[in-house]
């Protein structure tokens, strides 16, 4: 099934009546995406499922003062990206844990994870990149799984584009080294 | 350096990009009929605070309407009076007012002590007397029972009964024994 454009989304977002039939146009249109850049970032599928709710809820919120100043992908994205990084540093704050600690958690889940694929070379790929600092984190799913340009990656990070650059090359790298350890 | 990169990319690329993670059946289906539910709760909730928000404006601004009104009577009353107090012409207007009054009091007081005068029981209309220093001390004077008496006692001889009713007359009050 074709999905509607956003300019439509937007067109019946507009009005008071089909409001509620829109919303439910641009989930069943970023669902998959939604989700899949949040727990990128999070990878728990149960913090993943807070935070998505807590971003669709936001759109919805929101969507009417949308400027269209960006793709309404890149500003779903943006949305995805700041509450997945509160919800990190909410969660750490409860716990009262560092980024390592936090990091050795979310890492010593993984083999057990039902909603995790049992390949072990997959595993060992999101360990690596479970290990990143968080922002550097954003910019390497942002940049290898969803193969978003630089320039719109800026858009959504506030960072110019040879920082994200740099900020790319030193991820490959430290996932390669930790990849070539194991 | 860059062929380093390279080689990299290529181990990466040579395990894929499938990300690994897992969602439960039917869950994007959950999620639709979750959050739907929840933005019809949203909806009413904005519903409510819009409703609120109305009113809470609509409250305000009559209570701002109705301060506005007060302050600007205590300001224009207050205003008025100094400017009373700093007219001379009102001023004046309020002396002769208050002259006026002292006056119709006296003509008052004294129309009360000659009603006073006439009655046959002096020493119950000392209960009324008008109050007022002046007034007071003639009315005393005139209905002092003692001194009364002693005029009394002084005419009740038949010698000095002319002269009492002379003096009676020239007093232009008048005593009924």
């Amino acid at each position: 099934m074709a999905h509607p454009t956003d300019e439509y989304i937007l067109e019946m977002f507009g009005s008071e009546k089909t409001k509620e039939q829109a919303f439910g146009l641009l989930m069943r249109k970023y669902n998959t995406e939604i989700y899949n850049s949040v727990r990128r970032i999070v990878y728990s599928h149960d913090d993943s499922d807070d935070i998505v709710q807590n971003v669709l809820i936001k759109v919805w919120k929101h969507l009417g003062s949308f400027r269209g100043d960006s793709s309404l992908k890149t500003w779903i994205t943006r949305i995805c990206v700041n509450e997945s990084l509160t919800f990190i540093e909410k969660k750490k704050r409860m716990l009262q844990i560092d980024d390592e600690e936090y990091m050795e958690r979310v890492i010593s889940n993984i083999p057990d994870d039902t909603h995790f694929s049992s390949d072990q070379i997959l595993q060992l790929v999101q360990k690596g990149i479970q290990m990143l600092p968080e922002k550097q984190r954003v910019v390497f799913t942002l940049r290898y799984y969803d193969e978003m340009p630089y320039e719109e990656m800026s858009k959504v990070l506030d960072t110019s584009v040879g920082a994200l650059k740099t900020s790319y090359h030193f991820a490959v790298k430290k996932i390669e080294e930790f990849l070539a350890k194991h | 350096m860059m062929i380093n990169n390279h080689k990299t990319m290529k181990n990466l690329e040579s395990i894929g990009k499938e990300p690994g993670f897992t969602v439960p059946d039917g869950y994007y289906d959950e999620l639709y009929q979750k959050m739907m539910g929840k933005v019809a709760v949203e909806k009413q909730k904005t519903i409510h605070r819009k409703q609120i928000l109305r009113f809470s404006l609509v409250t305000s601004a009559a209570a701002a309407v109705a301060l506005f009104i007060t302050v600007t009577v205590f300001l224009k009353t207050d205003q008025v009076n100094q400017m009373a107090n700093n007219n001379p012409t009102i001023q004046v207007v309020k002396d002769s007012i208050q002259v006026t009054d002292q006056n119709v009091l006296a003509e008052n007081q004294s129309q009360t002590l000659e009603e006073s005068a006439i009655t046959e029981e002096p020493v119950a209309n000392k209960s009324e007397q008008p109050t007022g220093s002046n007034s007071v001390s003639t009315y005393e004077q005139l209905t002092d029972l003692n001194g009364v008496q002693s005029v009394v006692g002084f005419y009740e001889d038949d010698s000095h009964s002319d002269q009492f009713q002379e003096t009676l007359m020239d007093l232009d009050f008048y005593y009924d024994f």
